[in-house]
């Protein structure tokens, strides 16, 4: 069990979920947030925060963002995707892509 | 020179900066263990310690709020009292105690022994509180002992003690790591934490498709999202899904015949009175299918092995003794009490105690107190209010309050506002300014769980206490709770000194012949002196932390030492089978000696027992027939009755609200400075279904009040899908006033609930109030402002 960042974070990145996170396990790359599924107490605090809505527990993930199971994995574990600490200012673009369901291919991976 | 007796004063001296230090949570009952880093004597740092051998690193965001716990606005620095005009002066601790003293004899010498109360102790982590107020009850010799667990959990304590016997110290479980099929009611362990370690139980829960789970929840709870069946009960029906369960294992005969013949009296009496119960109209009632009911018994009963988990959702509800005696039926019928991957018997850390029949009962309600992990018989709080105000002459007329607050925490806060005022006496022993301090005569401050040595001893699959020395240091004059009992007790007269001879034992008692020579010279002295069984233990108590106390770290450690040895006397099976060089030891008291000295060089907790599971119905079912006597008569006639009689509802009132939700941002009152609670909020809402906001014009985030027929309440709706209609839900532990950070002014921090609530809607056995299901209508206080546009 984890909660997972899906693809609505994209592009907007909000960061609220971060000023909640009781054991700093979101990872941060340019344009999206992840969690360590290894780090994840699984208190679900961070859920409410998003302001997309981007926030899931691995059981309520429709099909079609199954795959976020891994990509949270995946990037998290990578040294490219550091430990993001504090809140910050939402990407400039935030408002227009929190419309924007069909984001992934917008995702940078940062080289991980 | 002071003329008050004293062992310790001053703060614990701690160092103000150090790193990694262990200690525990005490925001929940699940005292997760902790380590922690201290700047310029500030906890700056949070994190589960993974050498707990019971919680293991686990722990949710709460444990984070400990700082705010420990350092805030209304930390009380010294003794106060209260003036005419209502403000507190601060007064010596010499004053305070002298007139406190004073006030109390009084009262103890022109009154019955009962007119003198207390009220709360220990928390949940700061357990050595009682190690000073229950010893200071014994010398008064009053029974009046009011605690938290007897507005939650004494319903099951009362149904083990008439099914089993069973001793205070013991808990039937859920085997929640193995059993096969889990059926859990009234809660949300994933974010309640209940039961050990949670997200990783139920994380391996899901991973076995061979392990079923079924929630039985009014919500679409975190828990009830991952269960393979979620029976969306109406709220406050579980009564009737028990009796449908139930019935339907009798009538089809599915019940375990061989552990039935071998642990179960009456059984033919028990299926007369409970098998014509009809389990498709239970199953109307209960608002669920009644597939989804017989499925559940069935399935229940011919798992290889089945667990019941309950908790607040059933006990604060209606019929909770009712409830809690169906669970225990339906356990034992299908063989999954007492028995592995079944509910099990746990017990806590102390000496083997007894089953003492004879409980104090209530003057007016005339229940009974029902001892619960205490030697000792625990009333329910919510008759405090008629005690106080009724007529008879042994009313209680002192109330000593001691860790809790009960305006705030405590159901109908109106009825204990009018009560206290009552009082010739109120005095509060807190670590901060609550509600309850704010109307007291005296007010006296201590250190907070992390200022002083503590422990935590709830029961677990596994014996494993925690004791734990401070790891910051407290307000100059606050005092730990023992010693202002022990000041208290001296000053009153209640104790003498201790006999000199003893405090000479006391020099060698750390050794394993010195252990009982000291120990039996300070009983036979204490009974020497004459009285009943409670002075005599107050005396005990109190001369063993005056001679062995004053040679320990902490004086209260003393009692610690002494459950130590009643530990290693009583229980010797469970610490071999945990500890082996315990194994060897041939005196007892060099074992107790053993167990003690572990305690104390474990602050991170240490594993002290291990019961086999083989017998464990045998060793906890104390009937000298060996059964469990199932067939409980005014019980089933109750049953029998609303089997027969539909529930009326209240029309007037017609929403049921769950005046206790627990969310990641609740610690029942135990943290006051809003500033833990993170995030956008609102942390404090009235939860309700859409579509019945919809009906009554009220959006989200718009004003709602709430009425019952007690009192009103006012909050910002929200609206959630996962609440069903007609359930509303509020989270506990709001409504506490703290200053405003920029005005200074005392501001209401969400909703108090308790005022929506009437003391008498309460279980008839226990006193539980029915706190998850308070007659409530919603009204829309904001104009709508979709409409307003």
């Amino acid at each position: 069990m984890t909660f997972v960042v899906t693809e609505s974070c994209i592009q907007c990145k909000y960061t609220d979920c971060v000023a909640v996170c009781p054991v700093d396990c979101f990872h941060e790359g340019p344009n999206f947030l992840v969690i360590n599924p290894e780090g994840c107490v699984d208190c679900g605090i961070c859920v409410p925060e998003c302001p997309a809505n981007a926030i899931l527990a691995d059981v309520d993930l429709p099909p079609e963002q199954q795959h976020f199971l891994g990509i949270n994995a995946e990037l998290s574990s990578s040294a490219l995707w550091p430990v993001i600490h504090a809140q910050k200012p939402p990407l400039p673009d935030h408002a227009h892509w929190l419309a924007v369901t069909a984001k992934l291919s917008e995702l940078d991976r940062h080289g991980a | 020179m002071s003329k008050v007796s004293k062992i310790t004063d001053g703060p614990a001296q701690v160092a103000r900066d150090a790193s990694d230090v262990p200690t525990v949570c005490v925001l929940c009952t699940h005292n997760c263990s902790l380590r922690v880093d201290v700047k310029d004597n500030t906890i700056v740092a949070i994190r589960g310690d993974e050498s707990n051998p019971n919680t293991r690193g686990y722990t949710c965001n709460k444990a984070r709020a400990i700082p705010n716990y420990v350092q805030h606005a209304q930390r009380i620095e010294h003794p106060l009292k209260r003036k005419p005009d209502g403000s507190f002066e601060r007064i010596s601790w010499d004053q305070a105690i002298t007139e406190i003293a004073a006030r109390l004899k009084a009262i103890h010498q022109a009154n019955a022994p009962r007119s003198i109360a207390l009220v709360g102790i220990g928390g949940q982590g700061n357990h050595m509180a009682g190690f000073g107020s229950l010893p200071f009850m014994f010398s008064l010799n009053s029974p009046m002992f009011f605690n938290a667990l007897g507005q939650e959990k004494t319903q099951h304590a009362l149904v083990w003690r008439r099914l089993f016997r069973a001793t205070p110290d013991v808990y039937l479980h859920a085997d929640e790591e193995t059993s096969d099929y889990m059926l859990l009611m009234g809660t949300n362990p994933l974010i309640s934490n209940r039961g050990l370690n949670a997200t990783e139980v139920f994380k391996k829960l899901a991973a076995n498709p061979d392990r079923k789970l079924v929630v039985v929840d009014p919500r679409v709870s975190d828990t009830a999202k991952r269960a393979d069946r979620h029976i969306q009960i109406k709220p406050a029906c579980d009564v009737y899904l028990l009796m449908g369960m139930v019935s339907t294992i009798l009538r089809e005969k599915l019940h375990d015949e061989a552990y039935v013949a071998q642990r179960v009296k009456d059984f033919a009496k028990l299926h007369v009175a409970l098998s014509d119960i009809d389990p498709r109209v239970m199953a109307e009632r209960a608002g669920v299918t009644l597939a989804d009911l017989r499925d559940t018994a069935r399935e229940f009963a011919q798992a290889p092995s089945a667990c019941i988990y309950f908790d607040l959702g059933v006990e604060q509800n209606r019929h909770s003794t009712l409830v809690s005696y169906l669970i225990n039926v339906m356990l034992l019928i299908t063989g999954n009490a007492g028995v592995e991957k079944g509910n099990v018997f746990i017990q806590q850390f102390s000496p083997q105690m007894m089953h003492i029949q004879k409980q104090v009962k209530a003057l007016v309600s005339g229940i009974e107190a029902i001892p619960m992990f205490l030697p000792v018989g625990i009333l329910p709080p919510s008759v405090i209010p008629e005690e106080i105000t009724t007529d008879h002459p042994d009313r209680i007329r002192a109330v000593l309050v001691d860790g809790s607050n009960p305006l705030v925490s405590y159901a109908d806060t109106r009825a204990f506002r009018e009560a206290f005022a009552k009082l010739e006496l109120l005095v509060v022993i807190e670590p901060a300014m609550s509600e309850t301090a704010m109307v007291a005569d005296y007010v006296l401050p201590t250190p907070v769980g992390y200022e002083k040595w503590d422990y935590a001893t709830f029961p677990h699959m596994e014996i494993t206490p925690q004791l734990r020395p401070p790891v910051v240091q407290g307000p100059a004059e606050a005092l730990p709770e023992p010693e202002i009992y022990f000041r208290l007790s001296r000053a009153m007269g209640l104790v003498p000194k201790a006999p000199s001879i003893l405090h000479k034992l006391a020099r060698t008692a750390r050794h394993p012949i010195g252990a009982p020579v000291f120990i039996a010279t300070t009983a036979v002295l204490a009974v020497l002196r004459g009285g009943g069984l409670m002075p005599i233990a107050g005396r005990i108590t109190n001369w063993m932390y005056e001679t062995l106390g004053a040679r320990l770290p902490a004086p209260a450690l003393s009692l610690m030492w002494l459950i130590s040895h009643g530990y290693a006397l009583t229980r010797r099976t469970e610490l071999n089978a945990a500890v082996p060089e315990a194994r060897k030891l041939w005196n007892p008291f060099a074992a107790g000696e053993l167990v003690f000295n572990k305690l104390m060089a474990h602050p991170e907790g240490v594993l002290l027992g291990q019961s086999p599971i083989e017998g464990n119905f045998e060793r906890h079912c104390h009937h000298k027939d060996g059964k469990a006597h199932i067939h409980q008569a005014d019980w089933l006639a109750d049953i029998r009755e609303l089997a027969n009689n539909p529930p009326q509802s209240d029309t007037d009132y017609p929403f049921v609200l769950n005046g206790g939700l627990r969310t990641g941002w609740t610690a029942n009152t135990i943290v006051r400075d809003p500033a833990w609670r993170k995030g956008k909020g609102p942390h404090c809402p009235i939860i309700l279904n859409p579509e019945d906001a919809a009906s009554l014009g009220i959006r989200d985030g718009g004003l709602v009040k709430l009425e019952s027929r007690r009192g009103a309440v006012e909050g910002p709706a929200k609206l959630e899908t996962a609440t069903a209609r007609g359930h509303l839900c509020i989270p506990n532990g709001f409504g506490m006033r703290f200053p405003d950070p920029v005005t200074g002014e005392l501001k209401q921090v969400g909703i108090r609930v308790n005022e929506l609530q009437d003391i008498q809607d309460r279980d008839p056995y226990t006193g539980c109030p029915h706190t998850k299901a308070i007659a409530c209508r919603v009204l829309r206080i904001e104009p709508d402002q979709a409409q307003a546009a």
